[in-house]
């Protein structure tokens, strides 16, 4: 559903539309992805939205429920616990893999590494790795007594933080997800950056700007779209953190609820509570607060690419 | 790169719905509006032995967990009745095969008509009329004379009968000798003692624990307060639950839990994480309780302890080992589901019926060791109790049997035990570290409970 509000800020109208001859055969060419989209997220959606409807019951069967699903869904503490925590965890972990994604972009560019090829590959690596494969690589890391943590201050003496705790996994799932995606954001601006013409620098560095003042005041506006883009789809990456909780779950269930993340909680009340109606109450709930802060951000991104 | 990379993100944007359209495209087939059993098949046992001898010829699906016990049973059937073709499919991990069995039967497409179930998860799927109810005269006196009378009670619901009793699995301590030894520690035949060992054990080595509990299923913990008496809850019929998880004796217990984990005798362990497998290997834990089935597993998955580790009774409530009372963790059934077409269903309870109790099937599956069944065949053989297990050295199977004669009676599964199984991890694991509020938790425990099963239609009543 998120998707929706992706493309909705895609293409403002033109300020005078040429007076051309309407060509619908034009309409046949979107007609792939009208199928995919309808069958892929309207259909769904609207099927979500009436199954929100209604109410299985073990003991009683169905039941039409109006929009009593849609109410509780709003008031229910446990998604807006899950929601207080994406957000903390969104209002960390994505301006830090930005900064960090964009600082190694502007490293690779800089043409100062002899053999950028391997940095630059060593970068996108863990990128490859299944994020349910890094949440067990990461899980063993972390280990108080036998991860490589609890060894290396074993070495000092000291016993290790447990990053599985309460108070840190939210740090631990920060640095999960930047430790996999920062690579995929890198490789987005170094190729956006590799697309500016030379001459803008060597105009720059006649000027007599310094290499951190071009990267600051030449490179990073020139490739506002793609930052925008790209923290557009960490936003959306982080409100539907799912995967990485879900295989802690196993690992450290004092920690992560089944209500950790909404989309976690959704996950638990179709597949644990069996209560499918009120999960695609919830979904739909969660999608529409996605939504929300998406088109927030969008439009700041527009504003600031404007400028 | 940035289009492909809007399609990945757009897809995996719809993707929780996709997921939940999936299961509940047409919003299951069954019919799940009754408050009693739904009414019974109507197959007498001289259907099920025709089915065995007719020669059309009839293919069921069976799905389970356990394909590395049942297998040669199931090849061994087919080589016999070569006209009832049965196409196993292995589900994987038992957690991921009730996902996976729960969604068939929430989409009422593909539903197996055979399936494997623990006891504790029969009665939500018996209630919501998923399975088939062959309850019949001819076949509660004949089927239910081969089986343990406890085994074949916990194979019915309110009266109906869902399938045939495979297995039990009475709570077993299996006992790490070469950890007691090195301290000097007598297997605890009581609580008490157990408490005492465990103190004796952590003060002389700080990185060593009587046992763990664990934190990501709640049977471990249940079993603890089952071997006290207390009785948590209590079910009559289809829908009516009592709860009384703040009893003063369900409180004694609980209380006695959180001394345990407040003096480092039990500690709070994720069973199967990475830091649990490398601690049980180095011997953390000096004792660790599961059902007795647990034996094969360690014998596959740990053969440098063949001979170390030896199954004892666990241990009794108090000081005095003269009401002894044993648990019981997992243990299964093999049920028919209500999907099953009518032509099939006495070939698919001559089917479950011949894996649990025909002595071809006992004989491949006694050859494993540590499999309690539940065919009375087996738990009425003396020459049983005398075999000798190869992984421990000693004749396991006595220890079973007598773990299973001291199961607790009035102990019943939850109707919505998923529920339960969730709220646990929610609830309570939170609690369950030093200095944690358990009771408290557990009124807060039974009030999520109640709300959830009053909302699934159930009716509620509470004491204590």
């Amino acid at each position: 559903m998120t998707a929706v509000s992706a493309h909705a800020g895609i293409g403002a109208p033109a300020a005078k539309p040429r007076k051309e001859k309407m060509q619908h055969i034009g309409m046949l060419w979107c007609l792939p992805y009208v199928i995919v989209f309808l069958g892929g997220t309207i259909i769904p959606m609207v099927y979500a939205f009436y199954l929100g409807l209604y109410k299985q019951r073990m003991i009683g069967g169905e039941t039409f429920a109006g929009l009593s699903n849609y109410i509780r869904a709003l008031k229910d503490p446990l998604l807006w616990n899950g929601f207080g925590r994406v957000l903390l965890y969104g209002v960390i972990q994505v301006p830090l893999m930005t900064a960090l994604s964009l600082l190694a972009a502007l490293m690779l560019d800089s043409q100062r590494i002899k053999h950028v090829a391997i940095p630059r590959i060593l970068l996108f690596l863990p990128y490859a790795v299944p994020n349910v494969i890094a949440a067990l690589m990461w899980s063993y890391i972390y280990g108080t007594d036998y991860g490589l943590f609890g060894q290396f201050f074993a070495l000092f003496g000291a016993e290790s933080p447990d990053m599985m705790s309460a108070d840190l996994m939210v740090f631990a799932f920060v640095n999960i997800s930047t430790w996999v995606s920062m690579g995929y954001n890198t490789l987005i601006y170094y190729s956006s950056l590799r697309a500016l013409p030379e001459e803008l620098y060597e105009s720059a560095r006649m000027d007599g700007a310094t290499e951190f003042r071009i990267a600051w005041s030449v490179k990073i506006p020139q490739i506002r779209s793609s930052v925008v883009m790209t923290l557009l789809f960490n936003i959306i990456y982080a409100l539907q953190l799912f995967n990485t909780p879900s295989m802690m779950q196993t690992i450290a269930p004092e920690v992560v609820t089944s209500y950790y993340t909404p989309n976690l909680y959704t996950y638990s009340l179709a597949f644990q509570g069996q209560d499918v109606n009120y999960a695609a109450a919830v979904s739909l709930v969660v999608g529409l607060f996605t939504m929300v802060i998406v088109t927030v951000v969008k439009t700041l991104g527009n504003k600031w690419e404007e400028k | 790169m940035k289009f492909k990379g809007m399609c990945v993100k757009a897809m995996a944007a719809v993707a929780s719905l996709a997921m939940m359209t999936g299961i509940a495209a047409c919003g299951g087939g069954n019919d799940n509006g009754g408050t009693s059993a739904p009414a019974s098949s109507g197959i007498t046992m001289a259907d099920v032995k025709a089915a065995l001898e007719s020669d059309k010829d009839i293919t069921l699906n069976y799905w389970t967990w356990r394909t590395d016990i049942e297998q040669d049973s199931i090849d061994a059937f087919q080589a016999k009745y070569p006209h009832i073709k049965i196409n196993v499919t292995a589900t994987g991990a038992a957690s991921d095969h009730y996902t996976k069995f729960q969604n068939v039967v929430k989409s009422g497409k593909d539903i197996p008509d055979v399936v494997q179930l623990e006891y504790d998860y029969l009665p939500q799927y018996a209630v919501t009329g998923s399975l088939l109810n062959f309850s019949d005269p001819t076949i509660e006196s004949e089927m239910g004379a081969l089986y343990n009378s406890a085994a074949w009670e916990n194979s019915h619901v309110a009266g109906g009968l869902y399938g045939t009793p495979f297995d039990q699995g009475p709570e077993i301590m299996f006992v790490r000798h070469d950890v007691l030894d090195k301290y000097g520690i007598e297997i605890p035949k009581t609580w008490e003692e157990f408490e005492q060992a465990g103190i004796k054990l952590h003060q002389a080595d700080p990185t060593k624990y009587m046992s763990f509990i664990d934190t990501t299923d709640v049977r471990y913990m249940a079993q603890i307060i089952r071997s006290s008496g207390a009785i948590p809850w209590t079910v009559e019929g289809v829908q009516n639950v009592e709860l009384s998880m703040t009893d003063s004796k369900v409180k004694e217990a609980v209380d006695f839990i959180q001394r345990l984990i407040d003096e480092d005798v039990l500690e709070p362990v994720a069973n199967k994480s990475d830091e649990y497998n490398r601690g049980f290997a180095e011997g953390r834990w000096a004792v660790q309780f599961d059902g007795c089935w647990k034996g094969t597993s360690f014998k596959s998955q740990q053969p440098q302890l063949a001979g170390v580790m030896e199954p004892a009774l666990t241990p009794a409530w108090g000081n005095s080992t003269s009401d002894w009372k044993t648990g019981e963790v997992g243990g299964s059934m093999i049920a028919v589901t209500s999907a099953t077409a009518k032509e099939k269903q006495a070939a698919a309870i001559a089917f479950v019926n011949w894996l649990c109790s025909d002595e071809a099937s006992l004989k491949i599956v006694e050859d494993m060791g540590s499999v309690f069944l539940a065919a009375k065949s087996f738990q009425e053989d003396p020459a049983q109790a005398e075999v000798v297990n190869d992984y421990f050295g000693m004749p396991a199977n006595k220890v079973y049997f007598d773990a299973a004669s001291k199961l607790s009676s009035g102990w019943s599964v939850l109707p919505f035990n998923s529920q339960y199984a969730t709220t646990y991890k929610d609830i309570i694991v939170p609690e369950l570290k030093k200095g944690g509020d358990l009771n408290a938790a557990f009124a807060k425990w039974q009030d999520s409970l109640k709300t959830y099963a009053e909302g699934q239609g159930f009716t509620i009543t509470t004491k204590g």
